[in-house]
């Protein structure tokens, strides 16, 4: 059902550049955060998460042009993570403006004739706003397989208007996994 | 060196004669029609033949020395040595002994065409029966044969050959005047063949390694006599706007922090170099070797290395201040201002004594006053800085006057705007108390890049304290610091805009006030449904849990496929429930009863 992501080199130090969506990480030389890679948003954006131990929900998303300084910087892989998601009891069919709650990071949707060639409805972790457009859209972030076929590929980032109609589906969580030889 | 074999060459020949003879008789044309090519050939010219090739190798190591020495002193035409072949030719085999002082010469195996570019591959191909060098000698030797007088110069054939194996050991003036044919003619300028030889012989020799610490010593360092000396745009060969028989130059010898150091073999600058003192070590520091070939650098770099003189081309800083005499341009009083490959100070400052007869020149440091002093560009080849109140920038030219105008120092030259500087592989340089237009190359390697063009920051501290922070959005981090510095030089419409200042944790536990910018063409900055400002203006980033009972993978796994999502818990859901749940809200209307009507009658 979703998306497979394979993490290579762990215990081993990798450019930016190459850590491959799913790992987690840290940089080499740095001040000590660690980082999930979530992936490459349009060739212009690494999008990720920060292990934020102060916050409440401790991870904070990150969004880094792939220009910067920064992803030409070592990183040492830590492991991997991947999304738990805890499906509502009830899906609600809804605009996603609607002045019910907040539907950020961690919101799980899917959308209208979004399917599978099983007509499975694919699904959306959401990522907060697209970077790169004016008018506001939503930016998603795919976890199910692109076919029943076919593990890897297809795009994984999506957009959709502010307004559109989704289903809710449930919120997603970040599970880690650590390299044997990591505390 | 193996004995050259001509018997293809013969069998060949052969199988020509019998070709022409067939196709003679094919055509009904009597045969002595086609001259017959001859098969054999006489041993005295075969071993002519096989006598150069053996020589060939040395023969043109020797007149390739004699074109190098020619190139470097002028031919004896006095004009440098170049074109074609026929310039310079040897009339036989001419070659060193074994200490390169003197030479050996074959005179009975004369040559024709053996010139200026002749390659001992070139003679590899010569044969006797088409010979090229040895067409005269072998026509001779032919000729010869066929008299009964002179055959006997030839035959036996053992006499023919000790005849071609005569040789005379000569001296190189002798070779000059004798075996050696500039532009068809034997060279007969006695001096010339004396400057000639010395030159020939000093190529072998050792090489003197030397200091040049006065002016005429410096001098002499950038005299460039010979194409074997490195090229400057301050050397001899370049005049410049100065009175007299100053040259810009002069300047390092006048300079009690800079020495010339070179080796020379027989008068002629082979490599060189400028040495600088660090007054803080009281070491010397030579800066880039100048030299023609690769060997010539090498062995001065060992010199210098013996001599205790260190590769300096960073870290080192040299300050001083001296005096030199006031010099002329075009009737202006003027400093030599030499091109300067190193400069370890922060600026170079010119200004008049006080009874305005001499020059005092100042190397000094970053935090030395500059005010009265005047700024030459080092980068310059005018070879000269003229005083005046004004100063003229080094990328554009434009005037600076000093007491009015903003302008920027970097490395001694003097910019009318950052812009310039920029334009001149300029960057800003900032530190956590201060900033500088440095050249990039005098940038620490540590230093970080940051977000903005054209600036770098000492390092994080530097960046966190007087660096802005780019984000693309503001309601997510960044990896690393993004930090913005804005200055003159990289200004533009695109820098972005500019948000708020807050309190920010910037490392664990660590806080300081921060400024976010965001880029300008970016997805809304005010609150909307994903995310909203806060009240207080803080930063907020979008977050979501994480759960912290974290999984140990076993130790041995370095590579691991798995899938990037789980599903906790069941749900009954279809895409069909889409079109199910919103029960068709969005189908065309149904017609209007008759008392209701759409104000917009095209629906």
């Amino acid at each position: 059902m979703f998306i497979e992501t394979r993490v290579e080199n762990i215990g081993d130090t990798v450019a930016r550049s190459t850590v491959p969506r799913g790992a987690l990480y840290r940089y080499v030389e740095g001040n000590g955060y660690e980082y999930v890679s979530f992936g490459n948003f349009n060739n212009q954006y690494y999008i990720g998460g920060k292990m934020h131990n102060a916050r409440p929900n401790g991870l904070v998303l990150t969004i880094t042009p792939d220009n910067s300084p920064t992803v030409r910087r070592d990183c040492e892989i830590l492991g991997l993570f991947r999304f738990v998601i805890t499906l509502d009891d009830t899906p609600e069919i809804r605009a996603l403006d609607a002045p019910v709650d907040e539907h950020t990071f961690g919101t799980v949707i899917s959308i209208p004739r979004d399917v599978n060639d099983d007509e499975q409805s694919h699904l959306y972790v959401m990522m907060g706003n697209s970077p790169n457009t004016e008018i506001p859209h939503h930016l998603l972030l795919r976890v199910t397989k692109p076919s029943s076929v076919l593990s890897y590929g297809g795009y994984t980032f999506k957009t959709v208007p502010q307004s559109a109609i989704v289903g809710i589906r449930g919120k997603a969580q970040v599970t880690l996994e650590r390299g044997g030889g990591h505390a | 060196m193996p004995r050259a074999n001509f018997a293809n060459v013969g069998a060949t020949l052969a199988e020509v004669n019998a070709s022409i003879a067939n196709f003679a008789q094919m055509h009904n044309i009597p045969p002595e029609h086609f001259q017959v090519i001859p098969t054999q050939v006489h041993p005295v010219a075969k071993s002519a033949v096989r006598k150069l090739l053996i020589l060939s190798t040395q023969t043109v190591e020797f007149l390739d020395d004699i074109r190098q020495v020619m190139n470097t002193h002028n031919a004896p035409d006095g004009i440098r040595m170049y074109g074609s072949s026929s310039r310079l030719q040897l009339k036989y085999p001419v070659i060193w002994n074994a200490d390169k002082t003197g030479c050996i010469a074959f005179p009975n195996i004369t040559l024709n065409s053996f010139g200026m570019g002749t390659s001992a591959r070139t003679i590899h191909s010569e044969n006797p029966w088409y010979p090229k060098y040895t067409q005269d000698l072998i026509q001779r030797i032919m000729s010869d044969l066929e008299d009964d007088k002179r055959r006997n110069a030839w035959t036996p054939t053992y006499r023919g050959i000790k005849r071609l194996n005569e040789r005379q050991e000569m001296s190189v003036s002798r070779v000059l005047a004798r075996a050696v044919v500039f532009r068809g003619e034997p060279i007969k300028d006695a001096q010339y063949i004396d400057n000639t030889a010395q030159h020939l012989i000093e190529l072998h020799k050792p090489s003197t390694f030397t200091f040049a610490d006065t002016v005429d010593e410096i001098r002499e360092m950038y005299t460039r006599k010979s194409s074997e000396t490195p090229s400057s745009c301050m050397d001899t060969r370049h005049s410049f706007y100065l009175d007299g028989d100053v040259r810009p130059v002069d300047f390092y010898g006048h300079c009690p922090n800079t020495r010339g150091a070179y080796i020379s073999r027989g008068g002629t600058i082979l490599a060189r170099t400028i040495c600088w003192l660090d007054t803080a070590s009281g070491g010397w520091y030579h800066t880039r070797i100048y030299s023609s070939r690769n060997a010539n650098n090498t062995e001065l770099k060992k010199f210098l290395k013996d001599a205790g003189v260190k590769d300096g081309e960073r870290g080192i800083d040299s300050h001083c201040q001296f005096t030199m005499p006031m010099a002329r341009s075009s009737g202006n009083d003027a400093c030599p201002m030499p091109y300067f490959d190193l400069k370890p100070f922060n600026w170079l400052g010119v200004k008049k004594s006080d009874d305005d007869t001499h020059l005092v020149v100042k190397l000094a440091g970053r935090k030395e006053n500059t005010d009265g002093w005047q700024m030459p560009s080092l980068t310059s080849t005018n070879g000269s800085h003229v005083l005046s109140m004004f100063d003229d920038c080094a990328q554009c030219g434009c005037s600076i006057n000093r007491d009015h105008d903003q302008y920027s120092y970097v490395s001694g030259d003097i910019y009318c705007s950052d812009a310039c500087a920029i334009e001149q592989d300029c960057v800003m340089y900032v530190m956590s108390n201060d900033s500088e237009m440095r050249r990039d190359t005098e940038v620490p390697d540590d230093a970080l890049y940051a977000w903005s063009d054209h600036v770098l920051f000492s390092n994080r501290h530097a960046g966190l304290s007087r660096g802005a922070r780019y984000h693309p959005v503001p309601w997510a981090a960044t990896e690393g610091d993004l930090f913005v510095y804005h200055f003159d030089g990289n200004s533009s419409e695109n820098e972005g805009d500019r948000l708020w200042s807050q309190e920010m944790e910037v490392g664990p536990n660590h806080f300081m006030p921060q400024t976010m910018w965001i880029q300008s063409n970016s997805t809304p900055i005010r609150s909307n449904a994903n995310w909203s400002l806060s009240p207080d203006h803080a930063f907020r980033f979008l977050t979501m849990p994480v759960n912290l009972a974290v999984k140990k993978l076993p130790a041995s796994l370095t590579t691991v496929t798995r899938p990037f999502a789980e599903v906790v818990g069941k749900q009954d859901f279809s895409d069909a429930m889409f079109d199910e749940h919103l029960g068709g809200i969005l189908n065309s209307p149904a017609p209007l009863d008759d008392h209701a009507y759409y104000s917009n009658s095209s629906l």
